[in-house]
């Protein structure tokens, strides 16, 4: 498979059942004007096998020494991808597809991590304000437009530089 | 990783066997091929032999070797292969494999994933050790190992012809040759192991031949020692004889050497053609390889039809046994012991010179420098081409002393003395990491890590895996990728091999993920490798992370589609899709499904493509309409080759999807908005109560069911008259990004006798546009009674293609048969332990005899009113059925709302008059009815049973039909009412006297904003009570100024007090209620109304009057609203009621009653089934009874104004604006004769600002205790200016002895006149909080 350079983003709330509950694909502004969106529908079950494959790597590091952290950075990598999760307290797993930095920039691979664990911790809180709604129900897809548009916000806020 | 044949340890030692060439005389053939077996197969299956092998290392330690296997080969085999017809060979092999391999019946292996469940895979991968066989058996020579050359060589003569000792010469020089002139095949060493074998021939045997035998015997015993030669003696066999016929071991060692099947050999020979340039072409073409099929085509299958080995006899084998045991023993182990003492004879010696001379090179030219050609003897530089591509090229001469220690290692591991071997390979690693010659460093890794792996005194197992020196393999691999041969002069590459044995290794060892990372560090072009490498990647995973498991398939698949490996890909995508589906993860399932699908379709193996079109085609819109269109036509082309008879072209499709489930029956012709479809309790006992009442009460009550849905109890047929007409809906949906056309749907019907007299109206054709949904509307009017079963719908799809004009749009000849699955039972306990449905009977129809059959409307019943409006509404009968109706009765949930003239009541029940006393078929009548709107506001359904008969006829058809009317509306709030009454207790009257006070107020704030409700009359519906206004006596100035236009606005009150006196009937005269109006002016319309009003109030009364007590007063308030819309005008006329009950004197004085009117009115007794709660603004003007809690109420909320107003007021003013105090009368009045006393009270206002210029407008509002109201106007209005005061005078009425405190009663409010914003009305505090008043 040849695969293009991805400059893009993913995003992806899996369930109790492996089942993603939300996808949120995030173009980068410097790739929208390239051709990447007519190979976008060429990839975009790649995004899924990766963060499915990349579930074991979670589930690993759950029961590794880290295991009590709820953001795992890195936990695995795909070709030019890099994925990082954070599993909130009822097993609900975040992950997020990003490309992967050049090793030599090793000041801004500390930055990255921060602002990953950030965009993380915004997610997180307006999921909580979700699963507060009684009308939304634990492991269930999020179909809500609201939170469509939050994390939205987030994406913009928080990953538009990494 | 996958389950194989061999255990890593079989597998590794069968790698490097001895290998010895085998030189065959042609007259030594023809007695072998007497048993249609050259001598190499003859003698294979005795290859591995039992008996107790026994080897000696350097320390004449013994070892018994086990899984020996001694490799035997002909010239063409020890010559290397042509790589491209390796790789084709590859691939066929594969390929056979698979074709064989049965998913079904292999051995599956569970894997666990995280949701609890767990799938099964097939645990094996044949077609993996295949190739991996195929490839280490076909592994070209490479300079830097000498394990796989010859260690010698076999000579085979016989005794058939006369000089057997000259043909052996022949063959020694052949031999000689082959080694001095040839590169190939490659030798172990200059001295080579040579054997001498005497075939004779028993079948043909004679003295002469026995003669010949025991003379070359003993040439060759004493020119090349004892143990050197043997004389075989084979075909002691007759041949036909039957009990021997069990002896053959042949026949499973034939078809494993050579390729036998001719497609795959002779397409591996059409693709090598085109390719094959000068230089492979010789060396290519006259390989066996290459020319096998031809062999085999010739001769191959006949001779398999013939039974191979029949002159051999068990003997024969022992015979063969023996010599393979002696050849090993005697000869081949005993010359390889010989070989390793040289040879490490020869390193002890050479060492210290040798490492001398390179020490000193390396010191002089520094440690990084490269190696210099000719820095050693033995040593030379590569060939110009390859020196060039690589500096660090190095290639040692086959006699090179740096070769020692590599063949003394290599003879050590074929005699599996595996110390031995690591001591010479780790010695030879270090030397060859010294000279930086990485391919051989590479291979003396590879050899290291072998060596530690097989040795029994490392032991090496699953417990201390961890240990194990997996560094050796990844050296290796490392250098062979980065140095070995590029991809032009490798066909196979090194590192591949390697890669076979680490993973082998670490397989054994428990070491899956390592495995695994040793698959995946192969990026190779060839595809089929890189395929199996991927799926054991895979296979590694399957235990621990089942996720990467999938994800590996998906890989290798799309590796093994390139390689045109399709069956394999499609076996590697469903392992996948096993681990994806159901999940959601809808992109990458599409995605499995279609590469599913479309190789499948090559492989036009559309069985196996079907099932997968449904998720493709019917689940979430996922792909763009040109994908689903191809996938439509894909799963046509499939369909019909699946389909048993090409004549069939009818398809049972889902496109457009038909909910089944939803599938609604009516049994009614009207249309949707009159039909009642979820029958609630309210309903069913309605209907119960109207049966019971009509006498038809039965044990077994069963309510009559119009529409059959999924949320009805559809246990029992749907039940038609003859000729009435059936409507059965079909919900549709298209699931496509396509629009899509259903042309000429029908219905099809199970065969009975009904189809015949069936009429059915037709259906045009709808086009749903993408994803849209529809319903179809079928109406049926059957003419004979029977049964009629619908079973499914057949119709006609058409998909528009877009941009193919060529071809016209899709059509397809479809049908759905309907099996609907009724409710699931949760009743018995087998219910629950079991799923159990119900049968659903909605499609099967009972026709009956005809029989009437009612259909009511309402009309112009309004959706929303006002509390109390009055509307009149018409009754629709339609009689739709085939008899005609000679009873009507109607039921309602809201009896008290509905009021019908000319019907007898019984009950709830009203019998409806029909005119002429019944209603013919298809004759329709209007009923007229006058609905009186519930008094409390809020949302409303009324429920109308309509009950009937018709003449009776038919003993089937039920006695009595019912019709169901619901009717949701809204009640607004209007006009509230409220009123106290209190005995006039003057004795001198001796009828009873009451004095009324009504307080009415416009609270609907919304709708009837700007709108004033106009008051019309009073009238006393209890006829032996006549009312007359108070008011009237009263001096025009103390009139309640809002009552003398008679109309209210909203927020306004308006108070009425009235006197009532009792007055004896005259029999008959109750018509005449005692009423007065109370606007000024009243027109036509108003007349008419108080007109109706009576007429209402007489049917409302009918029953009311005899069930109320006489101590009740009911009046009704009657009033209008003008609306004006569009320039029209139009009046809405209500009745607002109250009852005002009497009570008599009692001990203390006289009870008083407050009664308020929203929950009472005519509705006293609570019929209303007030769905919402009553309206916000009742609530808030609800007075409580008590007086005293009363005044703790307003006092508490007077001193909340105060802390307000400190706040704010006095941040303005300071204070209070206005002072004020109620001058209390010095002399305490009495209550008189008749109950009551009139004070009249005088009020002091006073501005106590001084400053500001503004003047103040006050509000002095009077109100009402339980025990006192005001008399006369209950607001009083004054402006006064900074430091002005003024005096107010106003009456109050008290009715009882005690202490009144006024400064509950008067309550002033003050605002500045300038200031616009009404949020400044300020609350005044009194002067004095305790303005005490005492009535005696």
């Amino acid at each position: 498979m040849t695969f293009p350079q991805f400059g893009r983003l993913y995003f992806v709330i899996v369930g109790h059942r492996d089942q993603p509950l939300f996808e949120f694909e995030a173009l980068k502004h410097d790739d929208s004007t390239s051709s990447i969106p007519l190979q976008r529908e060429d990839y975009r079950h790649l995004c899924q096998f990766v963060v499915h494959a990349a579930l074991d790597a979670v589930e690993a590091s759950l029961v590794g020494p880290q295991g009590s952290q709820m953001f795992f950075k890195n936990v695995d990598r795909f070709n030019e991808w890099s994925v990082s999760a954070f599993v909130t307290s009822s097993l609900i797993k975040f992950v997020l597809l990003h490309p992967v930095r050049d090793d030599s920039q090793s000041a801004m691979r500390k930055e990255e991590s921060d602002i990953i664990r950030n965009f993380f911790y915004a997610v997180y809180e307006i999921y909580m304000k979700l699963a507060l709604n009684p009308f939304y129900e634990l492991d269930s897809e999020i179909s809500s437009r609201g939170f469509r548009e939050k994390l939205h916000q987030l994406v913009k806020k928080h990953l538009l530089n990494l | 990783m996958a389950r194989t044949r061999l255990t890593p340890k079989e597998f590794l030692q069968e790698c490097f066997p001895p290998r010895l060439l085998c030189l065959i005389s042609e007259d030594a053939q023809e007695v072998c091929q007497k048993n249609n077996l050259d001598f190499i197969q003859l003698i294979r299956p005795f290859c591995r032999p039992t008996n107790d092998l026994i080897s000696s290392d350097l320390t004449n330690r013994r070892f018994y070797m086990k899984n020996f296997y001694l490799h035997v080969c002909s010239l063409e085999q020890a010559s290397p292969c042509n790589p491209n017809i390796t790789r084709n060979l590859f691939n066929d092999h594969v390929t056979q494999c698979v074709e064989n391999f049965d998913p079904h019946h292999s051995p599956q292996i569970d894997i666990a994933l995280s949701d609890n469940t767990s799938v099964a895979v097939p645990a094996t991968t044949p077609w993996y050790e295949v190739f991996r066989d195929d490839y280490i058996r076909f592994f070209p020579p490479y300079d830097y190992e000498c394990i796989r050359d010859l260690l010698g060589c076999l000579f085979v003569v016989s005794t058939s012809i006369a000089d057997p000792v000259g043909r052996a010469k022949a063959l020694i020089e052949q031999q000689v040759q082959l080694q001095a002139n040839q590169k190939n095949p490659r030798w172990l060493g200059p001295n080579i192991l040579k054997y001498f074998v005497v075939l004779d021939d028993l079948s043909t045997s004679s003295p002469d031949t026995k003669v010949r035998g025991e003379s070359a015997l003993h040439y060759f015993t004493t020119t090349y020692g004892e143990t050197n030669c043997c004389l075989l003696g084979i075909n002691s066999g007759t041949g036909r004889n039957i009990d021997e016929a069990p002896f053959n071991p042949w026949e499973n060692s034939m078809t494993y050497s050579t390729p036998s099947n001719d497609d795959m050999a002779s397409a591996a020979v059409a693709e090598t053609l085109p390719e094959v340039n000068g230089a492979n072409e010789a060396e290519g073409m006259d390989h066996p390889l290459a020319i096998t099929p031809h062999r085999t085509v010739t001769n191959g299958p006949d001779a398999e039809e013939k039974r191979v080995g029949m002159l051999l006899s068990q003997e024969d084998g022992r015979r063969i046994e023996t010599f393979i045991t002696d050849l090993v023993n005697k000869c081949l182990v005993p010359y390889a012991e010989r070989q390793i003492k040289i040879l490490n004879e020869l390193i002890i010696s050479k060492k210290g010179i040798h490492r001398t001379l390179v020490n000193a090179t390396k010191k002089i030219f520094g440690p990084s420098g490269p190696p210099r050609p000719g820095a050693a003897s033995s040593r030379s530089s590569t060939s110009s081409s390859s020196s060039s591509t690589n500096v660090s090229q190095v290639v040692y001469m086959t006699e090179a002393v740096e070769m020692h220690n590599r063949k003394a290692g290599d003879l050590s591991l074929i005699l599996q003395l595996y110390d031995q071997a690591l001591g010479f390979y780790q010695s030879a690693r270090r030397d060859y990491s010294s000279d930086q010659a990485w391919n051989y460093y590479a291979a003396a890794s590879e050899m290291c890590g072998l060596c530690v792996f097989l040795s029994p005194a490392t032991a090496f197992s699953t417990v201390n895996a961890k240990a194990f020196p997996l560094q050796f393999f990844e050296a290796a691999i490392k250098s062979y990728s980065e140095y070995g041969p590029t991809k032009q002069q490798a066909s196979q590459s090194l590192s591949v091999r390697s890669t076979f044995f680490a993973t082998e290794v670490c397989k054994a060892l428990g070491l899956f993920d390592e495995a695994a990372a040793f698959f995946k560090t192969h990026t190779e072009e060839f595809d089929l490798l890189s395929g199996l490498f991927l799926e054991q990647a895979g296979h590694c995973y399957l235990k621990s992370s089942p996720r990467k498991f999938s994800f590996q398939m998906i890989f290798a698949g799309y590796r093994y589609f390139k390689a045109a490996q399709k069956k394999l890909g499609i076996l590697a995508y469903k392992q996948a899709l096993k681990v994806f589906e159901g999940r959601q993860w809808s992109i990458a399932e599409d995605h499995i499904r279609m590469n599913i699908v479309r190789h499948s379709m090559l492989l036009r193996s559309y069985q196996e493509a079907l099932p997968h079109f449904a998720f493709l085609l019917t689940g979430v819109r996922r792909q763009v309409a040109s994908q689903q269109l191809l996938i439509l036509k894909d799963f046509l082309t499939c369909r019909r080759s699946v389909q048993s008879s090409p004549d069939e072209r009818v398809i049972n499709l889902d496109i457009p999807l038909i909910k089944v489930q939803k599938i609604r029956t009516i049994t009614a012709p009207a249309n949707d908005s009159f039909l009642v479809e979820s029958v609630d309790e309210e309903w069913l006992a309605l209907e119960e109560k109207a049966v019971e009442a009509k006498g038809h009460a039965h044990p077994h009550f069963r309510h009559q069911q119009f529409v059959f849905s999924d949320k009805t109890d559809n246990r029992h047929s749907p039940m038609i008259s003859a000729g009435e007409v059936l409507t059965v809906e079909i919900p549709l949906q298209n699931p496509l990004g396509l629009p899509v056309t259903v042309k000429a749907p029908r219905l099809t019907f199970q065969p009975g006798n009904l189809e015949e007299t069936l009429v059915v109206e037709a259906v045009d054709d709808v086009t749903l546009a993408a994803e849209e949904e529809t319903v179809l509307r079928f109406r049926l009017t059957v003419k004979e009674t029977g049964m009629l079963k619908i079973n499914g719908i057949e119709h006609v799809v058409y998909i528009q293609v877009e941009n193919d004009t060529e071809e016209g749009p899709l059509c397809i000849n479809a049908r759905k048969s309907f099996e609907i699955t009724g409710r699931r039972l949760n009743v018995s306990k087998a219910d629950k332990a079991g799923i159990v449905y119900t049968p659903d009977r909605r499609l099967d129809i009972i026709v009956t005899e005809p029989r009437g059959k009612v259909v009511g409307n309402w009309e112009n019943f309004p959706r929303g009113v006002l509390s109390g409006q009055v509307v009149r509404l018409g009754l629709t009968i339609d009689n739709q059925g085939g008899r005609s109706v000679n009873h009507l009765a109607i039921l309602s949930s809201l009896p008290h709302v509905l009021i019908f003239f000319n019907a007898p009541k019984d009950g709830d029940i009203l019998t409806l008059p029909l005119p002429n006393g019944s209603l013919e078929p298809r004759k329709k009548v209007s009923l007229s009815a006058v609905f009186v709107a519930p008094s409390a506001a809020g949302s409303y359904t009324i429920k109308c049973l309509l009950y009937f008969r018709s003449t009776p006829d038919g003993d089937k058809a039920p006695k009595y039909g019912i019709w169901r009317i619901q009717h949701d509306f809204q009640v607004l709030p209007g006009i509230t009412l409220k009123g106290t009454i209190q005995p006039s207790l003057s004795p001198s009257q001796k009828e009873p006297e009451n004095l009324i006070t009504l307080q009415a107020a416009h609270v609907n704030e919304v709708q009837l904003q700007n709108i004033s409700i106009k008051l019309i009359e009073l009238l006393s519906t209890t006829p032996h009570w006549t009312i007359s206004n108070l008011d009237e006596t009263l001096p025009p100035d103390q009139k309640g100024t809002l009552i003398s236009n008679g109309s209210l606005s909203y927020g306004e009150e308006a108070f009425l007090a009235l006197l009532a006196r009792q007055r004896y009937l005259v029999e008959g005269d109750s018509t005449t209620l005692s009423a007065f109006t109370i606007g000024p002016e009243l027109d036509a319309t108003d007349h008419n109304f108080i007109k109706a009003a009576r007429t209402i109030a007489a049917f409302a009364n009918e029953d009311g009057g005899r069930r109320e007590q006489q101590d009740a007063i009911r009046l009704r308030l009657l009033w209008k609203v003008t609306l004006v819309t569009d320039g029209k005008t139009s009046n809405v006329f209500g009745i607002r009621s109250i009852a005002l009950p009497i009570f008599t004197r009692s001990r203390e004085g006289v009870e008083q009653a407050v009664v308020r009117s929203p929950p009472g009115g005519d509705n006293a007794d609570g019929a209303d089934q007030v769905r919402t709660v009553p309206d916000i603004a009742e609530i808030l003007t609800k007075v409580p009874d008590d007086p005293f809690v009363s005044s703790i109420r307003l006092q508490s909320l007077t001193a909340a104004a105060g802390v307000d107003g400190a706040t704010t007021q006095e941040a303005q003013y300071g204070v209070d604006i206005i002072s004020w105090s109620v001058h209390l009368p010095e002399v305490e009045p009495s209550v008189n004769d008749e109950g009551f006393c009139v004070v009249s009270l005088t009020m002091e206002l006073s501005c106590r600002l001084t400053t500001t210029h503004d003047s103040f407008e006050v509000s002095v509002d009077l109100r009402s205790g339980s025990r006192c109201f005001p008399v006369g106007a209950r607001r009083h209005q004054v402006v006064l200016r900074p430091a002005e005061s003024c005096p107010l005078a106003f009456q109050y009425c008290f009715t009882t002895a005690g202490t009144y405190n006024m400064a509950e009663f008067v309550l002033v409010k003050a605002m500045p006149v300038r200031q616009l914003q009404p949020s400044t009305v300020k609350l005044q505090r009194p002067a004095n909080n305790q303005m005490l008043m005492r009535i005696l």
